[in-house]
């Protein structure tokens, strides 16, 4: 069974009326690192998660969750 | 400019380097092969190759650990092509040893060739993947 992380980084970020750049900005990564979250390529480590999440203003779980 | 646009054409102009290094790389490979074998072409080859080697590590970090700029073009996706390519790099090396064994074992071929060939296929196979995921990431 494969599983896979499913996010709403996109619809978050863009609740809060920001661009890719700006959100990657707040974080301290790069653009492409953001790009590579919201479209499910990479999977970020527990700190820039946690960092996306209080960057977003949303628990971690409410922006990722597991699919099988 | 702002330091994540800096970071975005810093990091499109390496992905572009690192193309024209491989091929440079394997060019000169096929020179010193197929046509000339000279000191020069093979001094160019290690020369390049080194230069090569010298441009997949992270070196901006080594070098700068504290800058802002040095740590957006080495976070974590970044980090994390690097050790996708040095892993396409690996099996590139270990396919060019084994398609290159059976020449070196009747003697046709010399361990200073198969060397050479392993080398650049290694280098070649990671310089291209890690120029590919970086562009791919940007887009």
């Amino acid at each position: 069974m494969s599983e896979t992380l499913l996010n709403t980084l996109k619809d978050e970020r863009e609740r809060l009326g920001l661009t890719q750049a700006a959100l990657a900005e707040r974080v301290g990564v790069s653009r492409k690192t953001i790009n590579t979250v919201e479209n499910g390529v990479f999977v970020p480590s527990t700190i820039l998660a946690l960092k996306l999440a209080a960057a977003l203003d949303r628990p971690v779980e409410g922006l990722f969750r597991i699919s099988s | 400019m702002d330091a994540m646009e800096l970071a975005e054409q810093k990091s499109r102009a390496m992905a572009i380097v690192l193309y024209c290094l491989g091929a440079v790389l394997l060019l000169s490979e096929l020179t010193g092969m197929a046509m000339l074998r000279s000191d020069f072409v093979d001094g160019f080859w290690l020369g390049v190759a080194l230069v090569c080697a010298l441009a997949l590590m992270p070196w901006r970090r080594w070098v700068r650990p504290h800058s802002p700029l040095s740590r957006m073009l080495d976070d974590e996706s970044v980090r994390e092509h690097r050790r996708m390519s040095c892993a396409a790099g690996f099996w590139a090396s270990l396919g060019a040893a084994l398609l290159t064994a059976p020449f070196a074992h009747d003697g046709g071929v010399g361990a200073y060739d198969v060397s050479r060939v392993v080398a650049t296929a290694a280098l070649v196979a990671a310089m291209f993947s890690f120029a590919t995921l970086e562009l791919r990431a940007a887009r």
